[in-house]
């Protein structure tokens, strides 16, 4: 295709023409002729072929169909990180467009492997974990963990952390990838467990210091800082032509990082060696330089001295720990059983536990017992607790509670059967039937017991044992009966006193001596003579009813005189409810 | 982000440093200005409607004990230049420090602060010679590291300077 072209230059430039100077008029239109009829097709495929290049729409229309093609043909030549070095802006740029744009469509597009991505994170973080949690508890039971243990206590630190740190052999804790001459950080990676400060102004500062090193101490412009050490802490600097690296490591790392180091100072030259030439301060393209920084973050850690486990030595001490939760947990289960005795001793009345204190099993109570209190080696036996092991010092004193201040008076008063008495703030409430001679007892001694400060006998009724007792075969009143009159008239006020409404039965008996008649009529007379007599009193009449039962209902079997002189009387009772 | 580094050049006790104290939180202790000749400090400004990281280098004034630093100024993409506005020679101290920066990197951006601007009745600068430091120098602000004074503008100019060079 040459040849034509260089024809067909020459056949269109007329100074070529004209410069020769021989050819003339019809030679050339022969030429042009043959030129034509020889070549035609040549040509035209020329002209084709030009307007296909100049036409932009078809240039792209053929680059489109191999440019996948190229791009594998490049991959397969090497060439992809200077491929992917051209590529990143645009692909960076385009993304950025489509995040202004419309930053759902790049959601939906990264949502099937945002799952999966940030699982795989996770489990990495938590197998990172779970490595050294293993080695913590490792050397937990250990001498040598024992000792951290108390070196964890005096520096007020986690037993986890001093564990790792002694245990660390070296760790590679931030890389950065500084640019040589701004001192600026063109990339950085840190390990996820460790706090650090703003690494641009670290950088810069490190930048500084080894400045500072090189001017003061005048050395050659090509040697430079290439390691510093702080306590655990050392940073090692490689240089290269446009960048540093610059390692933080904790504890003593091995020369071979130092390789390692080299080399991704070689590779980042290799692959960003323009762009570091031309660094302007943007710093977005070595965010694909990334991985292979986060690859030198490495650690090792201590073995075991003899390179295995140890299992015999951790089951002795996970079965000692054993026995001693267990033994722990005895001594608390036995020590709330014993609280809960002395809670429950604290309730009791009329007791007062001023002391609780146990050691090595026993347990010793003090207090103060007022003698009518519940028993504590009753309660104790009702709590299944050993006696043997309590120690139970009581003082003696009187106690003021209600419950013990009514015991107190149902000692001492003895009220009878169908009489109760109780104490609600130091009075003594007494209720129910008994004799007149009892309730005048009750009211002499009550005052003098402890914690009683005052009676309350409105319940009493002694009326039910009034009787006025007969001569034989007599219907009056002898004067030995005045006094007990008076008292049947007096109760029957005081009950007349809370129930106006009451009312009262006079009832007449006689013994089985004599007519049955006879006796009726005796013990109908004999209760109206109560009655009369109970009006002279000032009970008033209406509120009496005497009736006479004659021998129908015994008062008491008539097994000799005694007994029959009962039966030749007149009892009372209330007959109204009104009245009770 | 686009990140630039700056210096602070410029006499000793003339207020460098604290004109970035009113521009910036610092992380470093000033000790290190007396002991390894400079501070660094960082602050994020936009400019040229994006936001570019200044890395600023506070370097320890000169004075006749003790030269700038230059190799400090290595990579820096500006420096503000700051002089005491009460003392006129500071400011011919800051231009023979901006030359002797040209002559060892080359014209690099730069903003003449004249700094103590609150104290207005001590000012020693004419204005004729602060027209005539304008044409010479370019951008120069009058700022006050007390009030705060045109601190702010001082750095976004030297950013605006930066980002169009």
């Amino acid at each position: 295709m040459a040849a034509p072209h260089m024809s067909d230059k020459h056949a269109d430039d007329p100074n070529q023409a004209s410069a020769g100077g021989e050819s003339r008029p019809d030679d050339e239109k022969a030429l042009q002729e043959l030129r034509s009829l020889l070549l035609s097709e040549e040509q035209h495929e020329i002209v084709a072929l030009r307007e296909r290049l100049e036409n932009p729409e078809q240039r792209a229309q053929d680059v489109s169909a191999v440019v996948a093609e190229a791009i594998e043909l490049r991959r397969a030549q090497g060439g992809d990180h200077a491929l992917s070095a051209a590529l990143t802006p645009t692909v960076e740029g385009a993304v950025r467009e489509s995040v202004r744009k419309d930053s759902h469509v790049l959601v939906e597009a990264l949502f099937p492997v945002m799952g999966p991505a940030i699982r795989r994170s996770v489990a990495e973080v938590f197998r990172s974990t779970v490595e050294s949690f293993n080695q913590v508890l490792e050397s937990t039971f250990s001498i040598r963990g024992l000792k951290w243990r108390l070196e964890a206590m005096r520096m007020g630190r986690p037993y986890a952390e001093v564990a790792l740190l002694r245990s660390l052999v070296y760790r590679v804790e931030q890389v950065f990838l500084i640019h040589l001459k701004t001192s600026l950080v063109l990339q950085h990676v840190v390990d996820p467990a460790v706090a650090t400060q703003d690494a641009d102004m670290v950088s810069s500062m490190l930048s500084a210091i080894r400045d500072f090193v090189r001017d003061s101490f005048e050395t050659q412009q090509s040697d430079s800082l290439d390691s510093l050490r702080i306590g655990e802490l050392q940073i090692w600097i490689e240089q290269g032509p446009q960048a540093i690296v610059a390692a933080v490591i904790r504890g003593q790392a091995p020369p071979e990082l130092r390789l390692s180091l080299k080399e991704k100072l070689e590779e980042a030259h290799g692959r960003y060696g323009r762009e570091m030439e031309k660094f302007d301060g943007n710093a977005a393209t070595f965010e694909a330089f990334r991985p292979e920084l986060t690859a030198c973050l490495t650690a090792s850690y201590r073995q075991d001295e003899k390179g295995k486990s140890r299992p015999y030595f951790a089951v002795c001490a996970t079965a000692l720990a054993v026995l001693l939760a267990v033994w722990l947990g005895y001594i608390g289960y036995q020590n709330r059983r014993w609280t809960g005795f002395v809670n429950e001793l604290r309730e009791q009345p009329g007791m007062v536990v001023t002391s609780f204190s146990h050691s090595f099993g026993h347990y010793r109570i003090q207090g103060l017992r007022d003698p009518l209190a519940a028993d504590p080696a009753a309660i104790l036996g009702r709590r299944g607790l050993d006696a043997g092991k309590a120690e139970l010092h009581w003082g003696a004193f009187y106690a003021l509670d209600g419950a013990i201040v009514e015991k107190r008076a149902v000692a001492l008063l003895e009220p009878p059967a169908g009489v109760t008495l109780t104490v609600q703030n130091g009075v003594l409430h007494a209720a129910g039937n008994c004799t007149a001679a009892w309730e005048r007892t009750m009211r002499e001694r009550a005052p003098l017991i402890a914690g009683i400060t005052a009676v309350d006998d409105s319940q009493l009724n002694s009326l039910g044992s009034a009787i006025i007792l007969f001569d034989v075969a007599r219907a009056e009143i002898s004067p030995r009966q005045n006094e007990s009159l008076a008292a049947a008239a007096a109760e029957i006020q005081k009950i007349r006193a809370r129930s106006a409404g009451a009312s009262f039965d006079v009832i007449g008996h006689a013994d089985s001596t004599g007519a049955e008649a006879t006796n009726e009529l005796l013990s109908q007379q004999r209760a109206e003579n109560v009655r009369r007599a109970l009006v002279r009193l000032g009970v008033p009449e209406t509120a009496l009813h005497a009736t006479g039962v004659g021998m129908s209902s015994p008062l008491r079997p008539e097994t000799d005189e005694q007994n029959r002189q009962f039966n030749r009387s007149v009892t009372m009772r209330v007959s109204d409810a009104a009245g009770r | 982000m686009l990140q630039k580094k700056i210096c602070m050049l410029g006499s000793f006790s003339v207020g460098k440093t604290s004109l970035v104290k009113r521009f910036v939180e610092s992380l470093f202790s000033e000790q290190y200005l007396t002991t390894v000749g400079v501070k660094i400090d960082k602050k994020v400004l936009p400019a040229d409607g994006q936001d570019v990281t200044l890395m600023l280098w506070d370097l320890y004034g000169e004075d006749e004990y003790q030269k700038i630093r230059m190799s400090y100024l290595r990579g820096a993409s500006g420096y503000l230049l700051v002089a005491d506005g009460t003392r006129a020679a500071t400011v011919d101290k800051a231009l023979a420090i901006r030359e002797e920066a040209e002559k060892i990197f080359g014209a690099i951006p730069f903003v003449l602060a004249l700094n103590k601007c609150d104290l207005a009745e001590e000012w020693a600068i004419a204005p004729e010679r602060e027209a005539e430091l304008a044409a010479r120098a370019g951008k120069v602000i009058r700022t006050s590291a007390k009030t705060g004074q045109g601190v702010e503008l001082a750095f976004e100019a030297l950013a605006k300077v930066m980002m169009a060079t």
